[in-house]
């Protein structure tokens, strides 16, 4: 910031007007109502004329940048030109399809959005250069881990998350959106807003912030501003949850279809015996009678965002689809890899709980068995057969 | 107009169902993705589909039981029995002084039939996800001993009991004739069964391999129809 200048002001807001306030008070003390409109026109001519030497501030316009969020206004004008703009619904996962002109980037901790926005600069040229900067001058309800707002300064690139600083709540620590610019134009930069992957704290669902941008003359201390108010649509903190399955070290693969099911995992070629399981199955002996127990470690992969109070959160599990051969095929579940497997339910109003404390981004471990029966004569089967698993995590 | 709605109810009309349409496209953005996630939401099932192929599976172990005992093999069989040393008038030996391995000397030692050691064994075998629920397991000399005008590998047939020496008869040394150790073999049952070296009580030109280690090659074959 320039140390020179002391207080926020408008174009219409400098010392020439502060002037002409003062002798129109002092008119309604002493001169008449025709000497005052006399006066008052002479004044406004002088505050006319003066302008351009007196209050010489460059000025800056907001609009939509392409790509970019839709930017209404000013409304009001007076005093300060008010801009309107909005990042909608939003969640600390980044779930479902940002609000239109927002890319919305995962970032470590929670989601980024991020938007372009044009500053329409006049009045600056190399005797008055400019520079803009910014701060949040009403923040949002939420506190920062929640919501932060964040820019990245003109020219870019700004399409990383690293490029973007968070911007600071005072003037006094405010920083700039637009270096310094010796012509008029039209300059895009970025707005940014943190949503952060957070439970357990009150979160105010709908909230709005305002950020003040000071457009200064770099070199004479001439102060105008516009403000961005985030309330069109306003910042909707949305609950988010997710449930994703993986791969575990050493463990058979899963693989998401982007479809339905969600994941699939194939066993490869079983039998009774447990004969030559295939990579990443691992025969764990002891734990059912009657055939083979083919075995492989995966991920349970929770993550929910938003909630005030989650510390009772379950994922749980049943065979929603059996095998066509479930006397020969069944599904096992056990928190260890060498023992402790469980019959998974087929009950949705039953199921095999796996957690009742999940974490968020935490991360289980989980060993699934296939138990093949030995069986032979008129009970057996060969072929392929599969079966459908449903997890349901529920946060509450 | 007709209708009795003025113009200007009819446009505030409109703008109602305009702003209807518009909340109601927001809300289905705000909520429709994958099984795996939710926004705003509580709950989300995604759903793992797991397959397998069932094969056929079949298995034949062999394991010492209270005779010889087995010991690693050193040509690339599967298993190791080893009679120790071994003389026509059966006075060395048997491998074990159990019930399980023992000796059977010639009626005239010397001069008129063979020397037999012998040791009991098991076989076990099993399969899966067979039509059938019983096999039958064979067996025959498919390497012989290279001295096999002094030793010769005889077995007890099927039967579980110890055999009389006459019970112990010399085994194939053909595939095609393979003898039958196990005739309705059912999986997973271990059976008892009997293996033995007859060792000749010949003398002369036709006498081999004394002194040397002698070893023969015995092929077991399980099938389930």
């Amino acid at each position: 910031m320039n140390p020179q200048l002391q207080q926020q002001s408008t174009q219409r807001r400098c010392k020439t007007s502060k002037d002409e306030r003062g002798l129109l008070r002092l008119g309604n003390f002493f001169l008449s109502r025709a000497l005052r409109a006399v006066l008052g026109f002479s004044m406004l001519w002088l505050f006319v004329a003066a302008l351009p030497t007196r209050c010489a501030a460059q000025t800056a316009l907001l609009s939509s940048a392409a790509g970019g969020f839709a930017v209404g206004g000013p409304n009001p004008l007076l005093p300060i030109p008010t801009y309107h703009a909005g990042f909608g619904n939003v969640n600390g996962l980044g779930v479902g399809t940002p609000a239109a002109g927002l890319t919305a980037l995962a970032v470590t901790g929670g989601e980024f959005y991020y938007t372009p926005i044009n500053f329409i600069v006049a009045g600056a040229n190399p005797g008055h250069p400019v520079v803009i900067w910014a701060y949040v001058s009403t923040s949002f309800s939420n506190s920062s881990s929640v919501l932060q707002l964040m820019s990245c300064p003109n020219p870019g690139p700004c399409t990383s998350f690293s490029n973007y600083s968070a911007i600071p709540n005072t003037q006094a620590s405010e920083i700039v959106i637009l270096p310094q610019q010796t012509s008029t134009g039209t300059f895009t930069a970025y707005l940014g807003l943190f949503v952060g992957s957070v439970n357990g704290i009150p979160i105010t669902s709908s909230d709005s912030a305002t950020i003040m941008f000071d457009v200064r003359d770099d070199r004479h201390g001439l102060l105008s501003q516009v403000k961005l108010q985030l309330d069109t649509p306003n910042e909707t903190v949305q609950t988010a949850v997710r449930l994703q399955l993986g791969t575990a070290t050493g463990g058979l693969t899963i693989t998401a279809t982007g479809g339905t099911p969600d994941y699939q995992s194939d066993f490869g070629t079983v039998n009774g015996l447990g004969i030559g399981p295939a990579a990443g199955l691992t025969i764990v002996t002891g734990q059912v009678a009657g055939g083979s127990l083919y075995t492989t470690p995966y991920l349970v992969e929770p993550q929910f965002s938003g909630f005030s109070s989650a510390n009772n959160t379950t994922i749980t599990v049943y065979v929603s689809t059996n095998f066509i051969h479930s006397a020969v095929l069944n599904l096992y579940d056990s928190a260890s890899s060498a023992s402790g497997y469980n019959l998974i339910s087929t009950s949705s109003g039953a199921q095999t709980q796996i957690t009742s404390t999940a974490g968020n981004g935490t991360n289980i471990t989980r060993y699934l068995g296939l138990f093949v029966s030995n069986a032979n004569g008129a009970g057996s089967f060969t072929g392929s057969d599969s079966a459908t698993l449903t997890y349901t995590i529920t946060v509450q | 107009m007709a209708t009795g709605i003025t113009q200007e109810e009819n446009k505030t009309v409109m703008k109602r169902t305009s702003l209807a349409i518009l909340a109601t496209l927001l809300t289905m953005a705000s909520t429709t993705f994958a099984a795996t996630q939710a926004s705003p939401g509580t709950s989300v099932s995604p759903t793992l589909q797991l397959t397998a192929t069932v094969q056929t599976a079949i298995r034949l172990t062999l394991a010492a039981s209270t005779g010889c005992a087995f010991s690693a093999p050193t040509g690339g069989q599967d298993y190791h029995m080893d009679f120790g040393t071994v003389d026509a008038l059966t006075i060395n030996g048997p491998c074990a002084n159990t019930g399980g391995a023992g000796k059977y000397a010639p009626t005239v030692p010397g001069s008129s039939d063979d020397a037999t050691y012998y040791s009991n064994y098991t076989v076990t075998p099993q399969f899966t996800s067979q039509s059938q629920t019983t096999g039958t397991v064979k067996m025959y000399v498919s390497s012989n001993f290279a001295a096999n005008t002094s030793l010769t590998v005889v077995d007890g047939g099927s039967a579980s009991a110890l055999p009389a020496q006459a019970g112990f008869t010399a085994s194939p040394t053909a595939a095609a004739s393979a003898v039958t150790v196990v005739s309705s073999a059912a999986s997973g049952t271990a059976y008892t069964r009997w293996l033995g070296v007859q060792v000749a009580h010949t003398n002369g030109a036709s006498v081999a391999g004394v002194g040397a280690q002698q070893s023969a090659t015995l092929t077991y074959t399980l099938t389930v129809p």
